[in-house]
């Protein structure tokens, strides 16, 4: 719905309780000059103390690293959402999803079937469907603006 | 002898009606008196309630759908919100239902019925064309045959015979199946326009199309064996199976001697391509030409042409093309729309198109004499379209011997160091836009120095969509980069493959029920892939299966796609390292796309195997009896074209889970879903005595999208518990889930305690530790290497042989999901009665 910056997303996901992150696979193939997109993840779930949903190969790469996660499969988070929530990532039913580490049509989709939550989309390009969502941006400035959540947080 | 009336038929010593099993049995009677009447046993008439449908529309198998429904319920991504389908429109479903009073979620679900009906649509045509063709040249009486007499009426084309009822033993018969399919396609398409019923009908019909799809697999099959030489197993003896049909067929662009004139087939049809072959063999050119074969066409011609070299799929075709490797190119439609005419004009290659409309503006030359073709080719026309299969096959291979190319296309080491340096620091926009997630800006950026080698694995990955090449906003062709990074490996692409086998007979079948009940077979893969995923991953996804016991079964451009594995240890390629017979440990490649009637085959007569159900206008009956018992898993990976839509529908209505991806498949916009928290969904009816009882959570979802191929490999495995898995099986099965996710998740999935119904279904060497977590983690009491007490869903603590009792159905015991084959009362009171003089 907007695009956002860094800082605008962190004044808002600050204010929310149960936050729930999703990190797709991307997250263990992206690496920036000092950092990889998985370690990204974990500052901010550590800063949030938000769990994450590890999907695609993720959850290797957060073993002993002082995070809450577990292995799910992207598309049953989603599905989980359509009743009652249950699953023990997280207590209470997300207030908002944090997409991380999918392409930007991956996540659009997955957000579209998004029922009574709020999202946001940290990739590298605009999401229309999500509700707050980073602006396009190369790698560069992606992981600049990355940066800047997390210091913001 | 007493003379039957109409509508009479006789199984066993009992005579009965088709009145009383058929809601309208006019004009069906004599065909199933042929088909169900012999094929059933005579207690099925008695047992229960049993009905059956000839020509069956949707909603006459909508019980069973239903059940599929209530348990899978549809996840739709990607929304669309309005609605312009008819000239009420346009309707905005974010202000409400739909002038036709259709809602928001039922258009979805018509959205994707379309979508269905369109990627149906390809193999409807070809299939048409071929019997048109083989009707012509042959007659309608000509008889039709699986290749052999190891496929007998009973074990004869699944798809036909649950839907029409016919036992389709010559062409007439096929053309009766082929104009019901259409006539169901016709149907479905104005439901996808103009209907407006529930998201339950919606998808009712999206599970229809699968099969309309799957009658005009199973025809064009036929057709190809009966009239036109395609090798087929049933004719071979059982016992040369696992080293049948041998690997002689070569692959990869390396095999493709271009000092000869080549040939390039690419499409659906093989028919112009059969003319070829046979004008290649009649003028004793096969040694002098070279054929190679993209998509499904390829995959074809190695059934009756072993010369032909398999390079592409359908979905890479574009990078086939533009390698410059064929110096004529015979293509027809396809599953997913290609400018072959564009792509074949960069490289000067020659395009005959044999299509159903033009393309391209190529001329239609059907009348015109061959030689006058021939001539205006080699002169330098860019192609013809060609109306006529035969004359088509002739004019390819004259032409292709006098047509002389440049040879130049590629960009050379220097040209691409110099597109490369155009690559704007800071952009990107080739990573964001890439499909497949490729790092390319890196790779271009890399290629400023080291040249075309810093292409290598971006390469790989790539089927050339050419969506970077649009975004790129310094116009750097990077398709053109990466086809010379293609040429640059092309050399050592040289890799075996098994053609396509055909059907499997019922006796095959049999042959693996040692292997999945009480060997260590965890599991039967059926392997989709249109090449749309990373080249490499369905080769490792295909070994890393094989090579834990599991059988896979092939069909279409997948069977190319897996072939390029060598095992270093072995020193072998994936086909020659595991033998092809339906049994544990082997991969069995059945043919081209219209051969995946024959993996809905063998997964369809799983009933007749064990139950002697009979198939023949017996959908119901079949499909209940699968649902939750067959341990098969569709895997689509590489998902691209609208047909695997179609194909997943066909696998999901009778049980057959389907894992899709890797991007491809989130791109389907409509997954079925299970929800493992919502336990009402899970049941069961106990068949003898009616009540109900609670599964546990398998299959967990009917579609899923996934992102990985490890993730794939490890919930596919776990998608193979079902509720009558016996002790063995269940083992196998626990002791892959587990390997495959420690070994690339880490440590044990959330899920997996959920599947113990005994600890002697626990692996041996993962006992002790598993034992230990279910008591520290769950709360079970364990005592030693027993589970003694289990803990249910509810939390209460319950004798371990209680739980098996609990979620399922004890081993052997009959069970449904519908009503009507509840065992009869009559029955049942005469089971109470001999089981009380027993006691």
């Amino acid at each position: 719905m907007s695009e956002n910056t860094p800082v605008e997303l962190a004044g808002y996901l600050k204010g929310k309780k149960n936050v729930l992150l999703l990190a797709g696979d991307l997250c263990t193939k992206i690496e920036f000059d000092d950092k990889r997109l998985l370690d990204h993840v974990v500052d901010i779930s550590r800063s949030l103390d938000a769990p994450i949903a590890a999907t695609g190969n993720t959850p290797l790469g957060f073993k002993d690293k002082e995070v809450k996660y577990k292995k799910m499969y992207a598309a049953e988070v989603v599905n989980y959402l359509r009743r009652p929530w249950a699953d023990d990532i997280i207590k209470e039913r997300p207030e908002v999803l944090v997409f991380i580490g999918y392409n930007r049509e991956v996540t659009g989709r997955l957000i579209s079937a998004v029922k009574d939550a709020e999202t946001v989309a940290l990739g590298e390009r605009y999401v229309e469907e999500a509700t707050y969502s980073l602006p396009d941006a190369s790698l560069g400035q992606w992981h600049r603006s990355l940066k800047g959540l997390v210091q913001a947080l | 002898m007493e003379e039957k009336k109409k509508g009479e038929f006789t199984v066993g010593k009992e005579v009965y009606n088709w009145s009383r099993f058929v809601r309208d049995p006019r004009g069906m009677e004599d065909f199933l008196s042929e088909s169900v009447a012999v094929d059933s046993a005579d207690y099925r008439f008695k047992q229960f309630e049993a009905r059956f449908f000839p020509n069956a529309d949707t909603a006459d198998l909508a019980e069973m759908d239903d059940v599929v429904l209530g348990r899978y319920s549809p996840l739709y991504t990607g929304l669309h919100e309005t609605c312009d389908d008819c000239p009420q429109g346009p309707c905005d479903f974010q202000e409400g239902d739909g002038k036709c009073g259709l809602a928001m979620e039922a258009f979805q679900a018509k959205l994707n019925l379309k979508t269905a009906c369109r990627g149906s649509l390809s193999q409807m045509m070809d299939s048409r064309e071929v019997l048109n063709h083989a009707i012509k040249v042959y007659g309608r009486d000509k008889e039709v045959h699986q290749g052999g007499e190891r496929c007998y009426m009973g074990d004869w084309a699944n798809c036909i015979g649950l839907y029409t009822g016919i036992w389709a033993n010559n062409l007439d018969r096929l053309d009766m199946a082929m104009t019901y399919a259409e006539a169901q396609l016709t149907k479905l398409f104005q439901a996808g326009f103009q209907g407006n019923g529930t998201v339950k009908e919606f998808e009712a019909m999206t599970f229809q199309v699968g099969y309309a799809q799957g009658i005009a697999q199973d025809v064009a099959e036929l057709v190809k064996i009966s009239c036109f030489d395609f090798i087929a197993a049933p004719g071979q003896p059982a016992d040369i199976m696992n080293v049948w049909p041998p690997v002689t067929v070569l692959g990869g662009l390396g095999n493709v001697d271009t000092d000869k004139p080549v040939i390039a087939v690419m499409g659906d049809s093989f028919l112009p391509a059969w003319s070829a072959v046979q004008y290649l063999k009649e003028k004793e050119l096969t040694e002098q030409i070279e054929v190679c074969g993209i998509g499904s066409a390829g995959h074809d011609v190695i059934r009756f042409y072993d010369r032909c070299r398999i390079v592409a799929p359908m979905m890479r075709a574009a990078k086939a093309i533009r390698s410059g490797v064929a110096d004529v190119v015979i293509a027809s439609n396809a599953c997913v729309p290609f400018d072959v005419a564009g792509e074949a004009k960069r490289v000067e290659t020659r395009v005959i198109w044999t299509g159903h409309q033009g393309t391209g503006g190529l001329p239609d030359r059907t009348d015109d004499p061959a030689e006058e073709i021939v001539a205006d080719l080699v002169e330098g026309a860019q192609g013809a379209w060609i109306r006529d299969a035969e004359k088509a096959g002739t004019v390819a291979v004259e032409a292709a011997q006098k047509i002389k190319r440049k040879g130049d296309y590629l960009l050379s080491e220097e040209a691409v160091k110099k597109e490369a340096a155009r690559c704007l620091d800071d952009c990107d926009l080739c990573f964001s836009v890439c499909p497949n997630n490729l790092p390319f800006s890196r790779a271009v950026r890399a290629a400023q120095q080291e040249g075309i080698i810093a292409l290598a694995e971006v390469e790989k990955g790539c089927y050339l969509c050419g969506r970077c090449e649009e975004a790129c906003p310094a116009d750097i062709p990077l398709c053109d980069l990466i086809v010379a990074a293609q040429a640059k490996r092309a050399p050592e692409e040289k890799f075996p493959i098994r053609p396509g086998r055909g059907a499997i007979p019922v006796s095959e079948l049999l042959q693996d029920t040692f292997a999945i009940l009480y060997g260590n077979q965890p599991g039967a893969y059926l392997l989709h892939g249109c090449g749309d995923a990373p080249a490499d991953e369905l080769a490792w996804i295909a070994f890393r299966l094989a090579d834990r016991n599991c059988l896979l079964t092939l069909a279409g451009c997948v069977a190319g796609e897996v072939a390029s594995y060598f095992n270093e240890k072995t020193g072998k390629y994936l086909y020659e390292d595991f033998g092809a017979e339906f049994n544990a440990r082997n991969i069995i490649n059945c043919g081209g796309c219209s051969a995946i009637s024959h993996f809905l085959d063998n997964t369809l007569k799983a009933a007749k195997c064990s139950s002697g159900i009979t198939h023949y206008a017996n959908w119901l009956e079949t499909a209940d009896f699968d649902f939750d018992r067959i341990s098969t898993v569709a895997i689509i990976w590489g998902a691209k074209p609208e047909r695997m839509q179609a194909v997943a529908a066909a696998h999901i209505r009778h049980g057959i889970p389907c894992i899709v991806g890797p991007t491809s498949g989130f791109e389907w916009n409509r997954y079925l879903m299970g929800n493992r928290y919502d336990r009402d969904a899970w049941w069961i009816y106990d068949g003898q005595d009616a009540h109900i009882r609670e599964l546990e959570p398998s299959p967990r979802s009917m579609i899923i999208p996934v992102e990985t191929k490890e993730e794939v490999v490890t919930i596919g495995i776990n998608m193979m518990m079902k509720l009558q898995d016996i002790r063995d099986s269940r083992l196998s099965r626990h002791n892959l889930y587990l390997d495959f996710h420690d070994e690339f998740f880490g440590g044990l999935p959330d899920d997996w305690h959920l599947f113990v119904r005994s600890d002697m279904e626990l692996p041996l060497k993962k006992k002790a530790k598993l034992l230990k977590e279910l008591r520290d983690t769950h709360g079970w009491e364990t005592k030693g290497l027993r589970i003694v007490k289990a803990r249910d869903r509810d939390g209460n603590l319950r004798p371990q042989k209680e739980i098996i009792t609990y979620y399922g159905i004890e081993q052997g015991r009959y069970s449904t999901h519908l009503p009507r084959y509840l065992i009869s009362q009559e029955i049942r009171d005469k089971t109470r009665q001999v089981q009380g003089d027993v006691k």
